[in-house]
């Protein structure tokens, strides 16, 4: 994993930036707002006094400009203003200032000017304009504006901390939102880390919240769940065929190495091939009934079901089986309604016959063995039934799995697969299979989820 | 001298009775079995090792039977055949594959192919229905009564009668009867018979298709002469007036 910036928190500090510059954009806009229109107010009021000042000089020259600038020195505008009238030579004429400041120069018409001056002994900002008349004289009107520039500066100070603590808020925040993302994925990566390190059991813990998260954490441990069941067939799988193919693959080898360190014997010889070739067919039984298991389980033959009678199919597996179990001393009785599933005939037909094989070989009794198929209140449904021995409760669900064969039955031909099979064929129609006390018996039902089962006249 | 005579009578009898049956199989071990087992059973038998060399082979010469590995070097067996039969060539062909599920099955028959046999097999089970789709290319016209020795049946009437005797059959054995009455003198195996009469494609290996047989045998030849149904040891049944 490269350690760049994760994307949660590169996403968070996206989101922070922007709430930021957001903050101190508007806060930018209310400190212009504020200072800019203080501003320009203190302009017009400086402004309109300089009008009024020229006006004089321009009826009366630079003695009646003088004179109205005592005037308003001694009057209340001294209060507010400050004048300076000096003559070329910066000798001052009139004005409550102590002279022309040294850093103000004229450059021609009115110049607007900022600055620090000591006034009364005390340091005083000053705003205000100035300008040069023809006679060399210069006027200046300014104004006091110490405190509004201490207002300024606190207002900048205010916002501009206002500014940074938004920052540092919304960053933090976005940070902050991002880790939060970033733990749930964080805690996933490590139960993905933990399951790749081989504790397959490991499941992703549930937040509590029903939010999008849980439900990518509800659809990885599903899918866990989903790989854990195929990880034990295939051990299922594995742990099958190494115990029911090596078996009998090896009574085979044995029986051929005794039979070749044995002197030739033409009916000892055919003997051995013989069994050595039922051996052999066995094997491959076996091997088809788990490989058409295995093909059903991975659902690669779903594409090729269509509608299927299944009471056709009944009959036919019935009169395949009726003289075998009139053979072997029972009968077998059929009772059906015309019903269709969606499903693969040969492979129902399959399941079938293994239902009836199993009756037949393991119930034949007096009692007839009964094949039903009838729409059941959930669906279609196949029922075999017989009234043999039947299946203890207990072992009853053990016996759809693979190899299991009860002790009884061990002496029976067979490759122990034959519900296997049956509950694979169920399981890729969406079918159930029920195995239920007959009372006396065994019962074997397939059940055919199907909501509204299609019929066909019958 | 002698040897050249006993070749010679092999021909005739080849002639006579055997078939021309060109294997085309990759698997030179499983193909020479098969031609030795098939030249014992008189017929006179090619080779070919790959797809392209059967094509050639199975388009100069003419042959009363193929028997097709699907999957071949250099052309797959499905394939020749298409190219075979796209050239008007209808010679009976048997595939033969180790591909066993019903959609290859379903492949196999569409592209051309008259029967379809999954590896591994009994060569008695080859042999038989080799022998089924060679005869099948005869092409005889529909026939709405068939017959062997006294035994006839009237498929329209679905009637069976043996010396004009009524004989009394369920629909599923009159079926069997009508199976095997036209193959009459041809080995049908239990699959064979399971495929025809129920078209299941899969073996109950339960005796199931025995019992059947065994009650076809106590209504069609118990009490009439001569037995017409046989057993054929180690492969199936056949239906024949003379044993």
């Amino acid at each position: 994993m490269g350690r760049r910036p994760s994307i949660a928190v590169r996403l968070g500090l996206a989101a922070g930036a922007l709430v930021a510059a957001a903050v101190v954009a508007t806060l930018f806009l209310i400190y212009d707002t504020t200072v800019g229109s203080a501003r320009d107010e203190f302009d017009y009021r400086v402004h309109r006094e300089m009008e009024e000042l020229v006006t004089h000089h321009v009826s009366g020259g630079s003695d009646a400009l003088a004179i109205e600038v005592k005037r308003r020195v001694r009057d209340a505008e001294g209060e507010r203003f400050y004048y300076m009238l000096v003559a070329s030579s910066s000798q001052p004429i009139a004005g409550n200032l102590d002279g022309w400041p040294e850093k103000l120069e004229l450059a021609g018409g009115v110049t607007s000017f900022n600055l620090s001056s000591h006034i009364g002994g005390l340091l005083r900002e000053l705003h205000g304009k100035a300008m040069p008349f023809e006679d060399g004289h210069r006027l200046l009107v300014g104004e006091d504006v110490t405190e509004r520039v201490g207002f300024e500066r606190d207002l900048r100070t205010a916002l501009v901390g206002a500014g940074v603590l938004a920052v540092f808020l919304a960053l933090a925040a976005g940070i902050t939102i991002g880790q939060n993302l970033l733990s749930r994925v964080k805690r996933m990566n490590r139960t993905i880390v933990r399951i790749l390190g081989g504790d397959s059991s490991e499941r992703v813990e549930s937040s509590g919240r029903d939010d999008e998260f849980e439900e990518l954490v509800r659809h990885f441990n599903a899918l866990l769940d989903e790989k854990d069941r195929l990880i034990e067939r295939v051990r299922e799988v594995t742990h099958d065929i190494s115990h029911d193919l090596r078996t009998p693959l090896s009574r085979m080898r044995n029986r051929l190495e005794l039979a070749l360190a044995a002197p030739r014997e033409a009916g000892h010889d055919a003997e051995v091939i013989t069994r050595t070739l039922e051996d052999a067919g066995g094997i491959l039984d076996t091997f088809d009934a788990l490989l058409a298991i295995a093909q059903m389980e991975s659902g690669v033959l779903q594409a090729r079901m269509e509608p299927v009678s299944l009471d056709e199919l009944a009959r036919d597996a019935v009169e395949l089986y009726g003289p075998v179990a009139e053979e072997a001393g029972s009968s077998v009785e059929l009772s059906v309604e015309p019903v269709e599933v969606q499903g693969e005939r040969h492979l129902l037909a399959h399941a079938t016959t293994n239902l009836l094989d199993n009756a037949v070989k393991y119930a034949a009794t007096a009692a007839p063995i009964e094949v039903r198929v009838v729409r059941g209140p959930e669906g279609p449904e196949l029922v075999v039934a017989d009234r043999g021995p039947g299946i203890p409760a207990e072992e009853r669900e053990r016996v759809t799995q693979r190899f299991v064969r009860l002790d009884a039955s061990r002496g029976q031909p067979g490759t122990g697969l034959g519900l296997a099979f049956v509950e694979a064929v169920a399981r890729l129609h969406g079918a159930r299979l029920e195995l239920y006390d007959n009372a006396p018996g065994l019962a074997a039902r397939l059940v055919f989820r199907t909501t509204d089962p299609p019929t066909r006249p019958a | 001298m002698e040897v050249a005579f006993r070749s010679v009578g092999a021909i005739i009898y080849a002639l006579a009775t055997g078939m021309k049956v060109l294997i085309v199989e990759d698997d030179a071990e499983a193909s020479n079995y098969l031609a030795k087992a098939l030249r014992e059973s008189g017929h006179v038998v090619d080779q070919a090792f790959d797809g392209a060399q059967g094509l050639s082979r199975a388009r100069s010469e003419r042959y009363d039977a193929l028997v097709l590995d699907r999957m071949l070097p250099s052309l797959d067996g499905l394939t020749l055949l298409e190219t075979l039969r796209g050239a008007g060539d209808q010679t009976p062909t048997i595939l033969v594959s180790a591909l066993g599920d019903v959609d290859e099955r379903v492949r196999g028959l569409r592209a051309g192919g008259d029967d379809y046999l999954v590896k591994p097999y009994a060569f008695s089970e080859l042999l038989a229905r080799l022998e089924v789709v060679a005869a099948r290319r005869g092409g005889a016209a529909p026939k709405t009564k068939l017959s062997v020795a006294n035994l006839e049946m009237d498929l329209l009437a679905r009637e069976v009668t043996r010396a004009g005797e009524r004989i009394e059959l369920q629909p599923r054995e009159f079926t069997l009867l009508e199976y095997m009455i036209r193959h009459a003198g041809q080995v049908v195996t239990r699959t064979m018979i399971l495929e025809s009469v129920w078209d299941y494609h899969f073996d109950p290996k339960t005796n199931v298709i025995d019992v059947h047989i065994s009650r076809l045998r106590s209504k069609v030849d118990k009490g009439f002469d001569p037995p017409l149904i046989h057993t054929v040891r180690g492969a199936g049944y056949m239906l024949k007036a003379r044993s």
